[in-house]
Formats: C-alpha cells, structure tokens, sequence
C-alpha cells in the first residue's frame, strides 16, 4: 500500500465538484450529461479507494455495478435528448420550460 | 515512483475534467472526458483493481463515449448556438467551488483506518477474485444488473423511435 488513500480521495473530492460546477453551471444538456458521468467517476475511484483500504474487493464490484448502471442510463437520457431534439430543435435547457408553474 | 505515475495521472484526469466543464465546444469536452476516463483507468490500475480497468475502458470509454458522440454530431450545432459564457451568473460556480474545495480540504486531512490483513487471496483485483466474489455473493445484484439493461436497453429505442404518422 504505497499511496495513502487521502491523495485519492482528495482527488475522486476535486473531480466530484469539478463535475458539480459543470453541471449546475452549463446550458447545454448534453455537457451537463457529461458532467453527471465525471461525477459518477470520481464517486467510482472513491469506492475503489476504500476498497483497496480493507484489502476486499467489494468496493470493486460496486463500482462494477455503477458502470452497468451507468450505461444503461446514459442511453435511456441520450435517446430522451434526441425525442426532446426532435420535439423543440434546441439542446439549451432554459427553453424546456414547459412545465414551469 | 509511485507518486510520480499518481501526480502524471491526476493532472491528466484534472485536466480533462476542466475541459469537460469548460469548453463551449461539446465535441472537444467528449473527448476530454475520454482522457478523464482513461486516466481514472489507470489509477484503478494504481489501486490494485486491473479488472476493474479493463471494464472501464472497454465499456465507458468504448461504449458510453461513443454514444456520447454519435448523438452530439446528430444534434448538430453550429457555432452560433454553442453556450455564450458572457451571461455569467456568478452565485452558483462560486458556491460549488467552495464546497468542493472544502470536501477536498476534508478528504485530504481525514484519518483513513489501514485495515489491511483480512483478505488472504494473493490477487485481490484480478478477474479471477470478482467473478468470484461477484457469482457467489453478489450474484443477486448481478441478475438485476442485466434485467436494468435490458430494461434501458428497451427504453432508449421506444424513445428515440421516429413516430409514424397515423
């Protein structure tokens, strides 16, 4: 165990808000979809992290199972950013507001 | 040595992720988020987690990413629509910088317990030691795992159907 776990913390911490600033700042829809997958990996190489903490490889087979998740979300979103496309000819999130109060 | 790959590494995911959050052009931010992702490969390679690595490259920047790019050049945009960042709203990145730097001031300083003598297994990331864990305990979640792509599977082409007109 050479590295101590805080350097990656530390740095699944950095990519995590580096992520969140992203996302809440950017109007592109699809930007901010990358954003969420950052911030999906940088919660990833936390749970490895602590995975290799305890020596076990559950923390691993989490993270696995964010990655399946992950994918499976990434083509449900990516298809209702293609039907919103199709609908409204715009990918600026400001203008879906249809269902503003 | 080791500090040397984990600093090379580090800068080259920061740097891809500052791109992916900052670029206006949504083309150069997927492919930034390639390199993030293949750098984050590689301190799983760092970690111990080889198995875990491959599946990362093979399936998030091999796959997801591709997707990623396929719908950003069907949507098309041209330069003009791209995000203007003269229309800055200044509260928000703000606040999220400083949480965010307060999370790694924490992070950083936190007292992470070394627990390492449980597992006597000699290659604890390699495929060999997941798929063992993964079939036997956590075989359930494994199942419900296919069921949650087929399901997206299902949900993506009804949504991206072109609709007839009736």
């Amino acid at each position: 165990m050479e590295i101590a776990s805080n350097f990656y913390l530390g740095l699944g911490a950095l990519l995590f808000s580096i992520g969140m600033v992203g996302f809440l700042y950017r109007r592109n829809v699809i930007v901010m979809f990358m954003c969420i997958e950052l911030m999906l990996n940088a919660a990833n190489l936390t749970m490895v992290t602590f995975s290799r903490t305890h020596g076990l490889n559950h923390g691993t087979i989490y993270a696995l199972f964010v990655i399946v998740v992950a994918a499976a979300e990434v083509a449900v979103g990516l298809a209702i950013i293609i039907a919103l496309f199709r609908l409204k000819d715009t990918v600026n999130v400001d203008e879906f507001d249809e269902l503003k109060g | 040595m080791d500090y040397v790959i984990f600093f090379l590494l580090s800068v080259v995911a920061l740097f891809g992720a500052l791109n992916v959050a900052f670029q206006r052009n949504p083309v150069v931010g997927a492919l930034n988020l390639i390199l993030t992702i293949l750098a984050i490969a590689g301190l799983y390679i760092t970690l111990n987690a080889d198995f875990l690595a491959a599946v990362q490259i093979i399936v998030y920047a091999g796959a997801i990413m591709i997707l990623f790019l396929f719908v950003i050049l069907l949507v098309n945009l041209d330069r003009e629509l791209w995000e203007d960042f003269s229309v800055f709203k200044l509260p928000t990145p703000i606040l999220g910088g400083l949480l965010g730097v307060t999370l790694v001031v924490l992070l950083i300083c936190a007292e992470v317990p070394v627990d390492p003598a449980q597992a006597a297994t000699p290659d604890p990331g390699s495929g060999k030691e997941v798929g063992r864990l993964l079939f036997t305990e956590y075989a359930f979640p494994f199942e419900v795992a296919s069921v949650i792509l087929f399901a997206g599977m299902i949900g993506a082409i009804v949504l991206a159907k072109k609709r007839r007109v009736e």
